[in-house]
């Protein structure tokens, strides 16, 4: 591991956010290059962090512990182990990707020091989540993922509704967030403890009811950050709104941070009251996803219909989660890594499309594949992965998840098996409308308006197909992954379950 | 040779020799020697301070007696790290807002009486928590009030500042009646107005109807300063007509006085061991902040969200003061400490949007942070920090408040719904700090937004000292919560604040 590889990773984006933006706004020819300097920034993180996966599979677990607010006895650390890293290495290649293609996307845009400013900030937030080894940080850095954020859909969203749906972004999160925030100060009144890895003890000796209702404000919190049904109203109008490069970070992966968090704290601190109600959870689940699926089957706008499909995928991922045995956990984060990438595909093709065609309506593509050669191979990678076409990794993260939720002791159609049974069913809906996506836009005819339609410029197209063919890598190869997050699921449960 | 400690003094000095050199300004024609005359005080103010502070760190106790009187009788300076820790505060703002103030009151007329006003003011916060006694006490509390009242109604050529002025005035009034009131009470029950022989007379169990009348009208009277609903009717008015500068002055620092003047009463005289407010203090506490931020959202005024938003935040911090244990008034304090520099940043700001454009209505300032990026920005920050979003000030110090208020839970469950009443607060106030950034810094331009220009660097120097102060606290609070956990302990420590005086 690089030395201070876990600090460098989290504040060098931020201070070189800061550090961009002052230099944007100097200059009016300095801000012409920031774009490049963000990408050289957001490229230091995967080198760093790259250079954890040794030592994580090598010794495990490893804690940088520094003083932050003594007086109150707040520290400040890092907790590197699989899970932590696993996570931390997508966001810091997807945001790299989204921030080279950026570049491209906002050419023709205004404030260039703002926007990559608050992007570096937004990677060095999410990073600080992951990497946060306890709960005061984490919700701090929770916070601050959130305002770069809202920022960039207000500043740079959709001109005439990015300010009602910033608005109802920030509103939402925030309840969450808040929600979030009493269960942790509630657990410190409780243990006097904020440390992630001592509170897995500690919270044995607290009332099993009052951890219950810790547990529920907790996951409230989470669940809203990863848009699961009923509370995901604000991804579709947030995500489709958002510029594209940062809908492809918000739906790639800062929603995974929801699903880490669930991972990481309520499955590893509140492991018998997650137990406990992971049926009535992993039902929740299988409703986000049909009713995603569903919702992304009616959109004739093309980011709204990857938004919805978000929505149906962060309920794949919920159940891979609620199943709670190391197969079906393995399964839910290794779907975290090929959503991250897919989704990220997806996004940065529908702003190729929205950038050349001037469109965003469904129903006025069609063809394009002759045109945009690119960007339809980029998305049809993604958008099979996603569907769960074997040999790509959608279909080997699915099955994981889906072999893990059946329950063995019970009857075919009984609880978790029968639920299992209906997500089974409902992957079906997703690759119904993966390739009616695929068909409407790449296949058909061609419309006469879009007949002098280009391709994107390579600033745009070469990073989407790069995270389209690292897809591709990870599903005719999978182990590169698997044994990462094999790992993390075994360090959160066990081997034993 | 001193009379009311060095800083008293040097204030008092300054704010009598100010029409002099105005006088002096005017013959040699640079008018702004008053304001920079007026900005000296309050730093050779600030300066006097220090060594103050150096003897009463480690928790020692200045006194000083005023004219050698013989005591209990005679007026008594009793100085502890609580108040050095509010003069600190005090002589801060009041010398950034002097400074704002060489540039935003250049088109005003009577700078001589302002600035008499301003450091009479400051001069009398500082005696107020120097007092070691009421009678000091109340001397320097009037001081405070009158040059208040008149600084509210200090642009006199409008009818609003006049009516408003008037109306804090006589409910001012009122309140330092009922404390005179009490400190009759107190008088004919003890004998003496020292705090500390009050301490050892009142503070014994069992209480009796006269004791807890007392204090009940103290609660009044220093409510009514502090804003307490349902006390708070005075200040939406009175806060938003006074010139910016003095809003700052008077929402970060002035209604701070209340709450000191509860936290050294209900601690040290009616201890809650015997007289057990706690719970009534919350309850008001939480009427506060509810009232506070409802109104707020509805206002379209900017001052006058602002000081809605004044209300709410004297809720969080009297919530603190009423939990009455070492952790709430650490964070009690520590609020108070970042409402003064967030709510001085707000108002600062708002009146460089004043300065620029001539309005406070939010309709027609909507998109002026377009025109006026770097204002913009501060008061962004500004907000988001009073808003409570992390890594800024104001969320380490409400954080505070609420892990104290979730820990006497385990006491009373009770406090476990209190906290959490707040915390849908600090949730619900979001909503509107989150709609003043985006009116000021989203919509398009207005007509009159369009012709602001930015605030000139005077004005903004003031400004940016607190912004960066609301992000260097946000993330490194240690030596601030540690000023503030040793002014916890000042009050705290009654046995030692009595000792000084009593041999």
């Amino acid at each position: 591991m690089i030395e201070n590889a876990d600090v460098l990773s989290v504040f060098l984006p931020m201070v070189m956010g800061i550090a961009v933006y002052a230099a944007g706004k100097a200059n009016k020819s300095t801000e012409k290059h920031v774009g490049w300097l963000s990408a050289l920034v957001a490229l230091i993180p995967i080198i760093l962090i790259g250079s954890m996966i040794p030592d994580v599979m090598d010794k495990g677990a490893i804690r940088h512990v520094y003083p932050w607010i003594p007086s109150i006895g707040v520290t400040f650390g890092f907790q590197i182990d699989a899970l932590s890293v696993a996570i931390a290495f997508i966001i810091a290649l997807v945001s790299f990707f989204a921030t080279v293609y950026a570049i491209g996307y906002m050419e023709h845009e205004h404030g260039h020091a703002g926007y990559f400013g608050n992007t570096l900030l937004f990677i060095g937030g999410m990073l600080g989540v992951v990497f946060s080894s306890n709960l005061l940080q984490f919700y701090v850095f929770w916070e601050l993922m959130l305002i770069p954020s809202y920022f960039l859909i207000v500043f740079w969203g959709t001109p005439e509704r990015a300010a009602r749906i910033g608005f109802k972004y920030f509103i939402f999160t925030h309840v969450g967030a808040v929600c979030l925030l009493f269960g942790i100060l509630t657990t410190f009144a409780l243990t006097h403890t904020f440390e992630i890895s001592d509170l897995a003890h500690k919270i044995g000796e607290v009332n099993p009811n009052t951890a219950m209702i810790i547990f529920v404000l907790m996951l409230f919190g989470f669940m809203v950050k990863m848009a699961v049904f009923p509370v995901h109203t604000w991804l579709p109008d947030a995500h489709s709104e958002a510029p594209t490069p940062i809908s492809a970070m918000l739906s790639g992966v800062m929603i995974k941070c929801g699903a880490y968090a669930i991972t990481r704290i309520s499955l590893g601190i509140f492991f018998p009251s997650f137990k406990g109600v992971s049926t009535y959870l992993m039902a929740l689940a299988v409703v986000t996803m049909v009713y995603g699926g569903l919702m992304a089957f009616a959109q004739t706008d093309v980011k709204r219909l990857f938004a919805y499909s978000s929505v149906s995928q962060m309920g794949y991922i919920l159940f891979g989660l609620t199943t709670v045995t190391v197969m079906g956990l393995t399964g839910g984060l290794f779907h975290i890594v090929n959503h991250a990438f897919c989704k990220a595909v997806l996004f940065m093709s529908s702003g190729i499309l929205m950038h050349q065609t001037k469109t965003r309506d469904l129903r006025q593509y069609g063809g394009l594949m002759g045109k945009m050669p690119m960007t339809a191979l980029a998305s049809v990678i993604g958008a099979l992965t996603l569907a769960g076409t074997p040999p790509l990794s959608g279909f080997f993260s699915e099955s994981m998840m889906f072999a893990g939720g059946i329950n063995p002791e019970m009857g075919v159609f009984q609880g978790q098996n029968l639920l299992t049974f209906i997500a089974t069913v409902s992957a079906v809906i997703t690759a119904a409308y993966y390739l009616w996506f695929l068909w409407r836009v790449f296949f058909g005819k061609l419309p006469d308006n879009l007949k002098d339609v280009k391709e994107a410029p390579p600033v745009m197209w070469v990073p989407t197909l790069c995270l389209a063919i690292m897809a591709l890598v990870l599903g005719i190869y999978p182990q590169v992954a698997l044994n990462l997050v094999s790992a993390a699921a075994e360090l959160i449960l066990g081997p034993g379950h | 040779m001193e009379m009311f400690t060095a800083p008293v003094d040097t204030l008092l000095i300054f704010s009598v020799l100010t029409p002099v050199i105005y006088r002096i300004g005017i013959k040699i024609g640079f008018r702004k020697l008053v304001d920079f005359w007026a900005t000296l005080g309050l730093v050779v103010s600030l300066y006097a301070l220090y060594p103050i502070h150096d003897s009463v760190r480690a928790g020692k106790i200045l006194v000083v007696t005023v004219a050698n009187g013989l005591l209990p009788a005679s007026s008594v300076f009793e100085i502890d790290t609580l108040g050095v820790f509010m003069a600190t505060l005090f002589i801060f703002i009041g010398l950034l807002t002097s400074v704002y103030s060489i540039k935003y009151m250049e088109r005003d007329t009577r700078l001589a009486e302002y600035y008499v006003l301003l450091l009479l003011m400051v001069a009398g916060m500082l005696g107020v928590v120097f007092a070691g006694d009421f009678f000091t006490f109340f001397v320097f509390w009037e001081t405070m009030c009158i040059t208040s009242y008149v600084l509210v109604a200090f642009r006199n050529d409008r009818w609003e500042p006049v009516e408003a002025g008037f109306k804090y005035l006589i409910m001012s009034a009122s309140g330092s009646v009922m404390i005179l009131f009490a400190m009759s009470i107190l008088y004919g029950m003890a004998g003496t107005l020292n705090f500390a022989y009050l301490r050892l007379v009142i503070s014994r169990p069992p209480s009796n109807g006269w004791s807890v009348m007392a204090m009940a009208l103290m609660i009044v009277g220093f409510g009514i300063k502090a804003a307490i609903a349902p006390l708070h009717t005075w200040l939406p008015d009175a806060h938003p007509a006074a010139p910016s500068s003095i809003s700052a002055m008077l929402s970060g620092v002035v209604i701070k006085a209340g709450a000191y003047g509860l936290m050294r009463s209900l601690m040290l005289i009616f201890a809650p061991e015997t007289y057990s407010w706690q719970i009534v203090l919350a309850i008001l506490a939480v009427l506060t902040m509810t009232v506070g931020n409802l109104m707020a959202l509805t206002q379209t005024d900017l001052k006058r969200l602002l000081a809605f938003s004044s209300v709410a935040q004297m809720g969080y911090i009297v919530f603190g003061i009423s939990l009455a244990t070492s952790s709430g008034l650490t964070g009690s304090l520590f609020h108070i400490m970042n409402h003064s520099i967030m709510k001085s940043l707000l108002f600062l700001c708002s009146g460089a949007f004043l300065y620029a454009v001539e309005s406070r209505n939010l309709e027609e300032l909507a998109g002026i942070a377009k025109k006026m990026k770097i204002t913009g920005v501060m008061f962004t920050v500004g907000c988001l920090s009073i808003a409570g979003m992390p890594p800024l000030n104001g969320f380490q110090s409400e954080l505070m408040i609420l892990v104290a208020g979730l820990g006497s839970g385990s006491r009373n469950a009770i406090w476990y719904v209190l906290s959490s009443i707040m915390l849908l607060n600090i949730l619900f106030s979001v909503a509107y700090y989150l709609r003043l950034i985006q009116t000021l810094a989203l919509k398009e331009p207005t007509k009159i937004s369009l012709g602001a220009k930015e605030a000139p660097i005077g004005m903004l120097l003031p400004m940016g000292i607190l912004t960066v102060l609301c992000i260097v606290i946000g993330i490194y609070p240690d030596p601030f919560i540690s000023f503030s956990s040793n002014a916890a302990k000042a009050i705290l420590d009654a046995g030692q604040y009595v000792s000084a005086i009593v041999k």
